[in-house]
């Protein structure tokens, strides 16, 4: 066990990330299953004060983001980077492991101070308002998982483009390779941005700058852009790596070429670009002018051909398949109807005059949980079981996985469909409690339920990974998913010998 | 490790026992952690922020200029049920004179009375008519200390609100005080194109002590002449104030005539003092 812990060797690194995102994934849904428990009925039911409940939903809004989405999309990038680019290791293998070791130390900040004023730490509130030290615990919190995530991504595009086997050229690298470096680009492009509005944030709250403190002549609404310009890239940030796994797993499954690996490329740069034009579709409504509003509107709607590229792509590849249900391949395909229902909410959220309508409602809520929960989440956990084989040399339950696919595709349904309808009946985001109501009622309890059976199925899940990692049957290494297709090489995972 | 016959490599599998153990490390680090969060969960938050315990108070709203009340008619103020006349309930110190300031883009009143059926509507004040943007004539107005007055909009008899004569050194935020004239620096002055100085110009008699009071959140400086004189500062000068800090300009010294002062810090702030 120690000699994972210490290791830099680049499986070993991936595991931990991978086992740190897993258990992130479960705590932090469990804090959703208090907050969907909060919400079943009107008025307070088992948090006690609306403070509580504000801790409770940043915690496991940062949680999720940047200690489950991040870590785990690292983990697999580590796992397969350096064999898709046949090198030995991670360009700096020790760098890897200083970057995989910063972010516990960031989650500990995060989850033990559990700070109130939302994952975007939006001023006035953050600076005046917010308690401390739970407020300075999470900026240096999520300061260091900024780090690391640069450490990480530059450890990836130097092995990607310099430790690139000579005779392998980029276009014939797996498409997962140009997620991966696509989204490492990004990071370091959009990052620095919210790292200095940290800083920015922290002087402010010492109260020896007044960059965003209205009492001292500062501007609120700059740290907004300064956020969004990090964090509307980093969405695609997170999408990247699923769908660059999607990419990577629908072929395999379809026994099919991949239908274009040119448009799957350029989708991924297109949309790495336009990633960039369209933050400002967050603040519509803090009284921006027409035309910055119309120039944003457009240059949202410009990642909606890029991501049909990806979609119509797997469409294609599917398309006359033999295709193997397996579990990751449901998960891959869950998520990508999901994804549909998050695109089309979103081309309904950019439009400016449609989006004063759902702006900070649980429209919002539905729209982005359908991302990162529908397809992000759905993609990596097929990935996952995917991977399994290669991680620990077993195989895990068929028939469970798809249990637990059912269960969480119906849950996840339920919960973030009927929120966008709860948004449009009004209830606004980030409420304790709500006016008592029928239609609210009734919709809350409909997506109650949905997390509950979503609960049980991600509780399900790690109980079938976990009992058959230890206990589960010897997987056939050469190809455990009987797809007559090479599966990844599977002695690069054990270099202790 | 660098090169491997792959074919004939074992598979090594995780085996029960090393599953445990990881599980277990992961448990131990939950459970330190959770004991840690529950322990300290109101310790973590029970600090307000710094800036808000370095920071001074925000100051009062200085006292409006000396011997005069002002009262402001609201934009908005037509539409029934809008806040209208602020402030609401106005402390008048005895012997000060009212005035009410239309902000709204109507005409509007304030009548005394309770409204247009009281017989003795407009008795102890009328403004008349004040058209949108303009203030009324400075209103005197004869009663005891402790008289409340009902008041009301003659054209929009919804808009209803009341003043209270006060001891004149009662007169708080809403009252005028009785001594000598003051200089305001408004909230907001250190915006180029904002407004700065109040009142602009202002007047006043010699031997008069002005009372410069800024009230924004940044220094600022009421220094006589132009940024580019060089007796700039000769006649008068505040030095730097603190936001909210307050300094005399004392005119025993200066001739009877107009003076032009300005900012130190933000040489776009100028305003006029005459002398009389």
């Amino acid at each position: 066990m120690w000699e994972i812990l210490f290791s830099t060797h680049h499986t070993d690194v991936g595991l931990l990330y991978i086992i740190l995102g897993l258990v992130a994934f479960m705590i932090g849904g469990a804090l959703a299953l208090v907050i969907r428990t909060e919400l079943f009925l009107p008025g307070a039911q088992i948090i006690s004060d609306p403070n509580t409940f504000h801790r409770i939903f940043t915690t496991h809004g940062t949680n999720m983001l940047f200690l489950w989405l991040l870590p785990f999309a690292s983990g697999i990038g580590n796992y397969l980077i350096p064999i898709m680019v046949k090198y030995k290791d991670m360009a700096w293998p020790k760098l890897n492991a200083v970057a995989f070791w910063m972010i516990p130390v960031g989650m500990a900040l995060v989850w033990l101070g559990m700070a109130d004023f939302t994952w975007y730490a939006t001023p006035p509130y953050s600076i005046l308002s917010a308690k401390g030290p739970a407020a300075e615990m999470w900026i240096f919190g999520i300061k260091i998982l900024g780090l690391s995530s640069i450490l990480g991504s530059i450890n990836f595009i130097v092995t990607i483009l310099k430790m690139k086997h000579p005779d392998l050229p980029l276009m014939k690298t797996s498409l997962f390779v140009w997620a991966t470096l696509v989204t490492s680009i990004m990071i370091l492009v959009a990052l620095p941005t919210f790292t200095a509005a940290l800083i920015m944030l922290f002087t402010d709250r010492l109260g020896v700058s007044g960059f965003f403190n209205p009492n001292m002549g500062g501007d609120p609404i700059a740290y907004q852009h300064l956020f969004w310009f990090t964090f509307h890239p980093e969405v695609y940030i997170f999408a990247i790596p699923a769908i660059g796994m999607a990419y990577e797993l629908i072929p395999k499954f379809s026994r099919k070429p991949l239908f274009s690996y040119q448009s799957g490329v350029t989708a991924f740069v297109l949309l790495s670009i336009v990633a960039f034009a369209s933050w400002a579709h967050h603040m519509y409504a803090t009284g921006m002018d027409f035309t910055m509003k119309t120039t944003f509107m457009i240059g949202t709607l410009a990642a909606v051909p890029a991501s049909a590229m990806h979609v119509f792509n797997w469409i294609a590849t599917m398309w006359g398949g033999r295709i193997r249900f397996a579990t990751p391949m449901s998960f891959v395909v869950g998520g990508l109807v999901l994804f549909f229902y998050a695109g089309a909410g979103g081309v309904v959220n950019s439009m400016m005059p449609l989006d004063f309508l759902t702006h900070d409602s649980y429209w919002v809520v539905g729209h982005f949980h359908l991302f990162v929960m529908g397809l992000i989440t759905f993609a990596f956990l097929g990935m996952l079981h995917y991977m399994f084989p290669m991680i620990t040399g077993r195989m895990y339950n068929e028939r469970i996985g798809m249990v637990t696919f059912w269960l969480l595709f119906v849950g996840v349904s339920m919960i973030f469909l009927t929120q966008h309808v709860l948004g449009l009946y009004g209830q606004p985001r980030r409420t304790f409690d709500y006016v008592p109501v029928e239609p609210l009622i009734v919709m809350n309890q409909i997506s109650s339920v949905g997390a509950w059976i979503t609960g049980a199925g991600a509780a399900l899940l790690m109980g079938n990974l976990i009992y058959s990692a230890g206990k589960g049957k010897p997987a056939d290494m050469r190809d455990p998913f009987q797809l007559g297709e090479q599966y990844y090489d599977y002695t690069r995972k054990e270099p202790h010998h | 490790m660098a090169e491997h016959e792959h074919k004939d490599e074992p598979v090594l599998l995780t085996s029960p026992g090393r599953m445990a153990r990881g599980i277990i490390i992961v448990a131990v680090t939950l459970a330190i952690g959770a004991a840690v969060v529950v322990t300290q969960f109101d310790n973590f938050f029970s600090q307000s922020a710094p800036v808000t315990r370095i920071q001074p108070e925000t100051p009062p709203p200085p006292p409006p200029a000396a011997g005069v009340t002002r009262i402001a008619i609201l934009a908005g103020s037509s539409v029934q049920g809008a806040p209208d006349y602020d402030p609401d309930d106005a402390q008048v110190p005895v012997g000060n004179k009212v005035v009410w300031e239309n902000r709204d883009n109507v005409f509007h009143t304030a009548t005394s009375g309770t409204g247009p059926e009281d017989a003795e509507m407009s008795v102890a004040f009328d403004t008349g008519l004040v058209n949108g943007g303009e203030s009324s004539a400075e209103i005197t107005i004869d009663a005891d200390v402790g008289t409340t007055i009902p008041y009301f909009c003659q054209v929009h008899p919804y808009m209803t609100s009341q003043l209270t004569i006060v001891e004149a050194e009662e007169g708080g935020a809403t009252g005028g005080s009785a001594e000598g004239p003051t200089l305001t620096i408004l909230a907001g002055a250190s915006a180029q194109g904002a407004p700065d100085y109040d009142p602009d110009p202002l007047t006043v008699s010699a031997g008069d002590v002005i009372t410069v009071r800024n009230a924004d959140n940044v220094f600022h400086t009421a220094t006589s002449g132009a940024p580019s004189d060089a007796d700039a500062g000769q006649a008068f000068d505040t030095d730097l104030m603190e936001a909210g800090a307050t300094a005399t300009i004392d005119t025993a010294d200066l001739e009877p005539g107009e003076y032009d002062y300005f900012c130190l810090v933000h040489p776009y702030m100028v305003g006029k003092l005459q002398i009389e």
